[in-house]
């Protein structure tokens, strides 16, 4: 496995404005070299003010092609470029939304702390959190409605509120592309409308998003493409119907 | 009553008693992390793997704690090496790896002579510590401490969110190589406290007892120090009137505060 440790250390030395944010090339990855792929000779490309949807059944790879992204599985073949550079150059651009349970709520953490943890990708090795970064933890904590609980340990808040305490660090993070994998499942209506609202506020410009999901938002005007997973590739469609339309038939992975 | 007084005057008692402060400061402070990772086992097993690294010094004339360290920092590095191997289980890995080490310092004991002289590293001997041997432990503390502070953030984010950490950039392996290298220099000076066997409970039990009040990082922290002080400079006194272990006596103490700590909670509960 291989972990480019570049904490802290933000540049990206090739940027090319006019490449797209994010691109994957031909990418090919599995869990065992010997067993069949997860995900086969991927291709996307993405650019700023592409909010997707990506939909495809359980099993299908949607948190493997994220993991694929945030480099924690070794790629097979290809590469991911983010503003056409090795994304193990520029990660702080690319935040990540992690499914609510695969984290240990017990660890000892309170909220404030957990949100100001999105700026340490841009801090490094022995760098305190400055006042700008505690003002931005700040403006995401009041956004997802949770400021009042800031001195609360993780492991204290309601399902809903971790998952906008998730959201708040990833957008802590101020990255140009946001990857949310599955954030509107098995959560309270209040904290739907309150991610519905900090969508339609608009993400900080110019940002890509790519939102894992079995359910199609009420806000679903703030994205305007389609990814479907399907067979190990990549379907992509330029409008949200396609995803409503796939959704509707239950359609999403058909593995031979 | 002035005779203890006499006693505790002397200077190889207030030797003894920095010795224990600085111990119980390092092994309290790293032992909440030990406890919130659930490393518990690890613990245990550093200390008893210290033992073939100590006969061996003492063969080769070195100073026992140089043998245990390095017998240590081996099998750190060792289990970190196991971790990264999936076909063996971790605890699996550790229970092989510190009860073969264990019986190998045994079988460099037996038929010896020198079972006499080497029986306060099974239990400790903080009376007769040596300069060098403080000079070991005061720098323990410092390592301990800048690695808690200087890391915190790094150590408060793999412990929660491991994949998190990785895809920021820090691998969580480095940090769990890094926080087990502390832990074996940490128990290595906790050997010269109450020795090989019972080294675990100084990590444990005063971390353990904290957390029974408090779930934060920090309070727990200074809470675990305050029992771990209280019982290593109790047990240190008690010593030095009825001439029992020290070790013993210390990591006795240490538990009879957890059980009234815990009968307080369980009763406060309740009402």
């Amino acid at each position: 496995m291989s972990f480019a440790c570049h904490y802290g250390k933000c540049e990206h030395p090739n940027s090319n404005p006019t490449a797209p944010i994010l691109e994957v090339k031909n990418v090919t990855v599995g869990y065992t070299n010997n067993c069949e792929p997860v995900l086969k000779n991927l291709s996307l490309e993405l650019y700023p003010g592409d909010n997707a949807i990506l939909i495809g059944k359980n099993g299908c790879g949607k948190s493997t092609f994220f993991k694929t992204l945030t480099n924690e599985i070794p790629l097979q073949t290809g590469e991911v470029l983010i503003h056409g550079s090795p994304r193990g150059n520029c990660h702080h651009l690319l935040a990540y939304l992690p499914q609510r349970s695969t984290i240990n709520w017990y660890f000892p953490m309170d909220l404030f702390q957990f949100v100001l943890s999105g700026r340490y990708v841009h801090l490094g090795w022995f760098k305190r959190p400055q006042k700008k970064d505690k003002d931005i933890a700040e403006i995401f904590l009041k956004k997802m409605g949770l400021w009042e609980q800031k001195d609360k340990l993780t492991s204290e808040l309601s399902g809903g509120q971790q998952q906008r305490a998730l959201l708040a660090r990833a957008l802590t993070q101020q990255a140009e592309i946001l990857l949310l994998d599955e954030p509107l499942n098995a959560i309270d209506q209040q904290t739907k409308d309150i991610i519905g609202r900090v969508f339609e506020e608009g993400l900080k410009a110019p940002t890509a998003v790519i939102m894992a999901t079995h359910e199609i938002p009420q806000w679903k005007d703030v994205f305007n493409c389609t990814l479907n997973l399907v067979n190990q590739k990549l379907q992509k469609f330029d409008n949200i119907n396609e995803a409503q339309h796939i959704l509707s038939h239950g359609g999403g992975c058909h593995h031979g | 009553m002035d005779n203890l007084f006499d006693t505790l005057r002397q200077d190889y008692v207030i030797r003894a008693m920095i010795a224990t402060l600085l111990l119980c400061i390092s092994c309290a402070t790293m032992g909440v992390y030990v406890v919130l990772r659930k490393m518990a086992f690890l613990g245990d097993a550093l200390a008893h793997t210290a033992l073939p690294g100590i006969v061996l010094a003492y063969f080769l004339k070195w100073p026992l704690f140089v043998g245990a360290l390095f017998a240590d920092i081996l099998t750190a590095l060792g289990i970190s090496w196991l971790a990264k191997r999936e076909k063996i289980k971790e605890d699996t890995a550790v229970g092989i790896l510190f009860s073969s080490m264990f019986a190998l310092g045994l079988f460099f004991l037996s038929g010896k002579s020198v079972r006499q002289d080497l029986t306060h590293m099974l239990f400790g001997s903080i009376i007769n510590v040596t300069t060098k041997e403080i000079t070991f432990m005061a720098i323990t503390t410092l390592i301990v401490i800048s690695f808690l502070t200087l890391i915190g953030k790094e150590l408060a984010v793999t412990s929660m969110t491991p994949n998190y950490a990785r895809q920021i950039g820090i691998n969580p392996d480095f940090i769990r190589t890094l926080i087990l290298l502390v832990l074996a220099i940490t128990v290595v000076s906790s050997i010269q406290l109450v020795g090989v066997i019972l080294t675990s409970a100084m990590l444990i039990t005063p971390a353990a007892t904290a957390g029974l009040f408090t779930k934060r990082i920090f309070p727990m922290m200074l809470l675990s120090t305050v029992f771990a002080i209280t019982s290593g400079i109790g047990g240190l006194i008690i010593t030095c009137i009825y001439n029992y272990p020290p070790g013993v006596v210390m990591v006795l103490l240490a538990t009879l505060l957890f059980l009234i700590s815990f009968s307080i909670k369980s009763i406060f509960k309740r009402s």
